[in-house]
């Protein structure tokens, strides 16, 4: 009976869900553009009588190959991108039936350079930045490794003080424009991109592109340091360190100049009118990429492109110029474009597409769109009905049942439910099987059909089920079948959860490993992906991170965790125990998030205030450190609960010769207790350290995103979880490696913590039984 | 048996777990190289009793040890009492056998290393090999002391704690029921050695075994619903007790 | 023989006391660090949160003139909503300056802009719903509580100082100085903000309006796919393997399978629902649906463990007596064992729920960090989730989204101490002992 509520509560609440058809506009993409797009969202929401669109971050790539995964209801309207659309982005769209896109410039953003507010000004030059920064350096006309340790060696305008500076890391789009922008400008000035291409070797198109690579590389004696988390980590890393110089998007530098310090670029300081006018040099362009086959398809869609590109909005003085988004000079042109429904070029004959006649693309995308959707009414309308009639077969098949009985005098096997609820059964999954046959043919047409392939298969079942109903039928016992088969189901799902995690990581990581050697995977010891190709994906300085942020979380959490299992177990009163126990398990029933946000803005400035600077260690508020003592903290109540279950279940005995043999209690304990109990300790800790290496917010929040193999507790480092993260996330493109490289790395994830886990559950339970 | 050396003496002692009036007004003097045996039903209060002769009653936070209870003279509650120390005198042995789960070396030599009663490897292994003869357990495992305690056979690991419990060189041994979990056989080989350890020390037995009494001790007290009902010889207990309640325990009527 | 006294005190035995009470002493201060750290953890996110709570307002007569809201003077909605907020946003700036003039307050050299910045863009919007649902306001004069701006925000709540304010291009201390007198005049207040709970989320350029609301919903819709789905599955899988499973290879294997997956990275969930719900079956991204089936697949071995500890529980003498009476083991099973078993069951369910609301990491990657305003009207619809609000407002380039973020987590931690509470509850009343 219960479990029949349930199933109708579950169908009136997923009712109100079936408003399938979409009002909202769907935005995704860049995490630099996100903020101007919420604020233009918020906006358009407000004033345009259309709803609010929904926008999510992601980045980028992701962005774009959402955009391109189809048309139709259930793909994305609007992709926003910090960087041009890729010919292996247009292939992916022209592959899904994604024929005509618009490419909208919305602004520029300024990429600025600033240091502690206190600290002295900066007159930089891109040249100067890639002196300072610069792997080799060119000196009397050949190259050496650069060795210059304060700026004022460079120019004697800089002030004298040792280089550091935060740029940002190689996920980020920012990291492109500061290569070409600044490197590569730098280099060439610098006279060092001749030289370069003079020592490589090869064709004059190798030497290039050798040149080029070369011009990129930065000095790694930890002067030049990259940044993989946001900007508000490279302020946090600036704020606390007098001598550095950190890269910011111009937006977030005005919303904290209170804070810092900007530099000029070639004597010109950032501002939105000095970008804006070409004259301060690093910015870069931002789009959002649209399809115009959905603005008849998506309320409002159109009129959102034309808000954005209004005066009032990304003009000068205008909404997003209040934000720091440098307007585009061209504004009118690119709302002429679209006004005029000018689409982009993408090779195929959809180049051709008239211009101002989105009705054959729309009519096109209806045919796609429909195939392509997963439209859920008639699913629900379907089963809905077959609820119905299941309840009717129900009732029916009771009501007969019961009627026999009362008139005939034959003994039933069964009471009247059951033949009820075998009819029922009867009725509903024959009905399931037509859906899911309808289903499999290819879910097309109307809800009518839906139902026909329903109700017709559900009908014929019920009424041969209700013909059948007589005294030797042996319903119990075929109910009980069936519940019996429905639960082996259930419990099945734990398997198939394995399976599907297995699978799709594997189906994933194969896909990687196609585009990427495993060998270098595995063995190599970089982390460096790139936006143009070339990438190193070594796993070895995540897996370094993520060992050493377990190791310290391990070095807090095992002492402080056993030691109060052991006090608990073997010193408290049972009253102590009856509120402190619960006490700290609270803190593994606190959400990981929470622990992210107390190291995020409690513990990481703590540490860097008082230990890493003091010490000279440092200057990061996230580091290994940071992420340890937080998970460490969380980790304490795995050990302890687990460690007091165990040391409890061994026998009293044991404690009572060694004291009767005037042992003191910690004599005990020590000697005789925990060497009896150290099999189920090991795999306690086993336990926390796999939910040490598994946990992702501590270490996304607290230890911060740059990968490598350093001792320095102090430093950020990054986990595999982190780079899980940030991978699927980022800015670069889906079906590059940089990006599935996220899959192999939750393979590596999984297969570490199954291997931890089952070790761990063996032991424990191996020592239960011992004792049991 | 010439001289009758009083070497515990309880005097009124009383004990309360909580509410609970578990032991009520108990005199007894346990003698020096004899063996007492206490008997009575299940529940009479014979292993509170025994356990109160090392304040081993003192890891349950909720006994209460009132009376007064002297070792050589000494009262054992008093506070400048280490139950440590008292413990090092006063040995005991358990109803289950519970060896360590460390080699059977590691189990006799645990008290001496705790107590620090040795000075050397050499004079540990003498304290080992001379408690596992006193134990009459040498022969059976000289040849694999390294071998783990649990994996010898109960008798022998019953005679294993034993010998672990001697090899403190204890005044006095208490044994909580020692035989209880064991088969006949060794049964025999641990009461044979009660009679032989006799000579050291003095040796408190709690049995529910009647015969058991019987057979190794010299002195016996009944023990009845937390009452000590009877002391004295144990031949006199067995032939001519005074009380009836004595009577009708060791004839079966009560039980 | 007797040996040594009794009350003899030898200097071993005193060493070994002296390391019996530093023993002693470590479990009592390891036990100590660990309530220590459950304190400074909670009491550093209740003093960062405490001040989403409270909000600085600006309360003042608007008359709203019916020549700019009104230019046709029909009041025609359309023509009506025609009115953007930037007409409201400069009336309430002129509004403002008007009150600020008749109490003679001295207001400096500030241009009706500088008014404007003091006030949020959300009250121009607020304004402007409240006309549009009640065309008859216009002509009138109304008392409007309008939302400060977040950095005059900020600087009752000690994120923004005088010597900030003078570098800052959204704050001058004019601003901050005219404030003050303001506050003193009782034209600005700072009050319990209800809007904390019930508003949307808002972009970067106003955090004083970013609410929890559609968190809130998305994180109820969440918890509801996720108990009506894992509460039948993960008792009907209990049942069958606490019950009626042989004990063999297979089911030995489902054991470690489902003890196991309790303890996979919760990130690793993520991936699986990015691949199969998202890119193969084509569920919505943001979406409480996908992500209530994600947290299904996590919670239910969590709630598989303790439902099978709460059957294992019920005496078997129970099902003795069931069986006895020629009830069928299914029979049994359902009429008996699993009523008894109720109490720990749900008191597994419940706890399992409270891991499952807290989770952040898997819906990270399905998306559901989205930018929403409008209000889901169901399970398909796009909507945000509390644990992942928080993250989402820690990456805000403004400072006033962290004080936002922690204030979310005293909800959320609100919201998992009343669970617990209803566990405990049901656990105390409902305890058997057999």
């Amino acid at each position: 009976m219960t479990l029949r509520c349930l199933a109708l509560i579950a169908a009136a609440l997923l009712l109100p869900g079936a408003t399938f058809a979409r009002d909202q506009i769907q935005i995704a993409g860049s995490s630099t553009v996100l903020p101007y797009a919420t604020i233009v969202a918020e906006a358009f929401g407000e004033n345009r009588g259309f709803p609010t669109p929904v926008v999510e971050g992601g980045g980028s790539g992701a962005g774009r190959k959402k955009l391109c995964e189809g048309q139709g209801e259930a793909t994305l309207d609007i992709a926003n991108s910090s960087s041009p659309i890729k010919p292996s982005d247009i292939e992916l769209c022209r592959a899904n039936g994604v024929t005509a896109l618009m490419e909208v410039r919305i602004g520029y953003d300024g990429i600025v350079f600033a240091s502690r507010r206190e600290g002295p000004e900066f007159a930089l030059t891109p040249e100067l930045i890639w002196r300072a920064l610069a792997a080799q350096v060119p000196q009397g006309g050949a190259l050496v490794a650069n060795r210059v340790s304060r700026w004022s060696e460079i120019d004697p305008g800089l002030p004298d003080q040792p280089i550091t500076a935060f740029i940002p890391g190689t996920k980020h789009g920012s990291r492109e424009v500061f290569d070409q922008k600044v490197l590569e400008t730098g280099c060439a000035a610098a006279g060092a991109e001749a030289l370069f291409a003079a020592a490589a070797t090869g064709s004059e198109d190798e030497k290039e592109q050798a040149a080029q690579k070369a011009c990129l590389m930065l000095r790694a004696d930890g002067r030049s340091v990259d940044i993989d988390g946001d900007y508000a980590e490279t302020l946090a890393r600036v704020a606390a360190n007098p001598d550095a110089l950190g890269v910011f998007g111009l937006s977030f530098y005005e919303n904290n100049a209170d804070k810092l310090r900007v530099a000029t670029v070639g004597g010109i300081a950032p501002t939105v009118e000095t970008i804006a006018k070409g004259e301060y040099p690093v910015s870069r362009p931002l789009f959002f990429y649209v399809k115009p086959a959905h603005f008849d398809l998506v309320p409002g869609l159109r009129d959102y492109v034309l808000y954005f590109l209004s005066d009032e909005i990304a003009g000068p003085g205008g909404l997003l110029s209040g934000y720091g988004l440098v307007p585009d000079p061209e504004l009118a042109a690119s709302r002429a474009a679209v006004e005029a429904g000018q689409v982009l070029d993408m090779g195929g004959e959809a180049a051709q597409a008239p211009a101002a006649a989105p009705e054959p693309a729309n009519a096109a995308s209806e045919a796609t769109g429909s195939a392509g959707t997963t439209d859920g009414r008639p699913v629900l309308i379907a089963l809905l009905a077959l609820a119905a009639l299941g309840l009717a077969a129900f009732l029916f098949g009771r009501q007969r049942a019961a009627r026999l009985r009362a008139a005939g005098t034959a003994i039933f096997h069964s009471v009247p439910a059951y033949h009820g609820a075998l009819v029922l059964l009867s009725t509903v999954l024959p009905g399931a099987l037509g859906l899911l046959a309808w289903g499999g043919a290819g879910p097309h047409g109307s809800p009518a059909l839906a139902a026909t392939a329903t109700l017709l298969p559900g009908l014929a079942g019920g009424a041969y089920g209700y013909g059948r109903i007589s005294p030797d039928l042996r319903a119990r016992t075929a109910v009980e079948r069936v519940v019996m088969a429905a639960l082996i189901g259930c419990s099945l799902i734990a398997v198939l959860t394995t399976a599907g995690i297995f699978a799709s990581l594997v189906v994933e990581a194969g896909h990687f490993f196609r585009l990427y050697p495993a060998a270098d995977f595995f063995f190599s010891t970089t982390w460096n992906p790139q936006f143009r190709g070339g990438s190193s994906l070594g796993i070895w300085p995540l897996i370094w991170g993520t060992f050493y942020v377990s190791l310290i979380a391990l070095l807090v959490a095992v002492p402080v965790g056993l030691m109060s299992a052991i006090y608990l177990a073997e010193y408290a009163s049972k009253r102590t125990r009856a509120w402190v126990k619960p006490a700290i398990e609270i803190l593994a029933g606190i959400p990981t998030i929470v622990y992210g946000l107390f190291a995020l803005i409690t513990v990481g400035p703590l540490l860097r205030d008082w230990f890493a600077q003091p010490l000279g260690l440092g200057s990061s508020s996230s580091s290994v450190m940071t992420a340890g003592l937080v998970m460490g903290i969380m980790v304490i109540p795995f050990v302890s609960s687990l460690s007091d279950d165990i040391i409890n279940a061994v026998p009293q005995s044991l404690r009572d010769g060694s004291l009767g043999l005037g042992a003191t209690r910690s004599e005990t304990v020590r000697q005789v207790v925990l060497p009896a109990a150290l099999p189920g300790i090991v795999g306690a800790i086993l336990l926390a350290a796999s939910r040490a290496i598994g946990e992702t917010m501590i270490v996304v929040m607290g230890a911060g995103a740059a990968a490598k193999l350093s001792l320095n507790p102090f430093e950020a480092m990054t986990t595999v979880t982190v780079k899980i993260v940030s991978q699927l996330t980022g800015d670069t493109e889906f079906a590059s490696p940089e990006t599935l490289v996220a899959f192999a790395l939750g393979l590596t994830l999984f297969l570490v913590t199954l291997g931890l886990n089952v070790l761990a559950l063996v032991i424990v339970r191996k020592y239960r039984e011992q004792y049991e | 048996m010439d001289i009758e050396t009083v070497k515990i003496r309880a005097d009124k002692v009383q004990v309360f777990y909580g509410e609970n009036h578990a032991i009520k007004d108990v005199d007894v003097n346990i003698l020096d190289k004899t063996v007492t045996a206490f008997i009575g039903p299940s529940g009479c209060g014979k292993s509170t009793f025994l356990r109160c002769l090392n304040r081993m009653n003192d890891t349950i936070p909720s006994c209460r040890v009132e009376g007064g209870i002297t070792l050589d003279g000494e009262d054992i509650y008093d506070p400048r009492v280490d139950p440590v120390q008292l413990r090092a005198k006063v040995g005991m042995v358990f109803q289950k056998p519970n060896p360590f789960p460390k080699s059977i070396y590691d189990n006799v030599a645990y008290g001496p290393r705790i107590h620090g009663l040795t000075r050397s490897k050499a004079e540990l292994d003498e304290v080992v090999e001379k408690s596992l003869r006193r134990a009459a357990l040498w022969n059976e495992v000289k040849d694999r002391l390294q071998a783990p305690g649990t994996g010898l056979s109960g008798g022998q690991q019953q005679r294993l704690c034993i010998a672990r419990a001697v090899a403190t060189e204890p005044e006095v041994l208490l044994m909580d029921e020692p035989c209880s979990a064991l088969d006949p056989i060794a049964t025999a080989q641990v009461e044979e050695l009660i009679d032989e350890l006799r000579e050291n020390f003095s040796v408190v037995i709690v049995t529910h075994s009647m015969q058991q009494a019987a057979r190794v001790s010299q002195k016996t007290a009944f023990f009845h619903l937390g009452n000590l009902v009877e002391y004295g010889e144990t031949t006199q207990i067995f032939t001519n007790p005074r009380d009836p309640r004595t009577e009708s325990y060791i004839t079966g009527r009560i039980g | 023989m007797s040996g040594r006294s009794l009350f003899a005190k030898d200097a071993r035995t005193a060493a070994r006391n002296r390391a019996e009470r530093r023993f002693r002493a470590f479990g009592f201060s390891a036990i100590l660090l660990a309530l220590l750290a459950l304190v400074w953890l909670l009491v550093s996110i209740l003093t960062a949160g405490a001040p989403a709570f409270r909000q600085t307002f600006l309360t003042f007569p608007v008359t709203l003139e019916a020549k700019l809201l009104d230019k046709s003077g029909i009041a025609d909605p359309a023509a009506l909503s025609k009115v953007t907020t930037t007409t409201y946003g400069k009336l309430l700036a002129k509004a403002l300056e008007a009150e600020i003039a008749a109490r003679g307050i001295e207001a400096g050299d500030m241009k009706s802009k500088d008014f404007a910045k003091m006030l949020s863009e959300e009250s121009a919007a607020t304004l402007r719903n409240m006309v549009l649902a009640d065309p008859s306001l216009i002509g009138q004069t109304i008392t409007f509580r309008a939302l400060a701006s977040g950095r005059i925000d900020g600087y009752y709540k000690g994120r923004v100082t005088m010597e900030s304010a003078a570098l800052d291009k959204n704050v001058s201390p004019a601003q901050l100085a005219l404030a003050e007198r303001l506050k003193e005049a009782g034209v600005l207040t700072i009050t319990f903000n209800p809007g904390f709970l019930t508003m949307p989320d808002a972009s970067d350029k106003r955090p004083e309006a970013a609410g929890l609301g559609i968190a809130i919903v998305g994180s109820f819709l969440m918890m509801a796919v996720v108990l009506v789905l894992s509460l039948p599955i993960g008792v009907a899988a209990s049942v069958y393997l606490e019950e009626f499973a042989p004990r063999n290879r297979w089911t030995d294997l489902i054991e470690v399978n489902i003890a196991n997956l309790a303890a996979v990275p919760s990130i690793v969930y993520g991936i699986l629902g990015l691949a199969i719900f998202i890119n193969f079956a084509g569920l919505p991204q943001s979406a409480p649906i996908v992500g209530g089936l994600v947290l299904t697949l996590m919670t239910l071995p969590r709630i598989i463990i303790p439902t099978r500890a709460a059957l294992k529980a019920v005496p078997p003498s129970i099902r003795d007596a069931a069986l006895g009476v020629g009830a069928s083991k299914l029979q049994t099973v359902f009429h008996h064992v699993l009523p008894l078993a109720m109490p720990g069951i749900l008191t597994g369910m419940i706890i399992g729920l409270a891991q499952a609301l807290g989770e952040t990491a898997p819906l990270l990657l399905i998306g559901m960090v989205a930018f929403v305003r409008d209000f889901p009207g169901g399970f398909f619809d796009p909507a945000a989730a509390l644990p992942v609000q928080v993250y989402n407002w820690t990456t805000r380039g403004d400072p006033g989204f962290v004080e936002r973020a922690s204030g979310a987590i005293i909800v959320l931690l609100a919201f998992l101490i009343l669970m617990n509470a209803v566990a405990i509850f049901l656990r105390r009343k409902f305890e058997r002992r057999w």
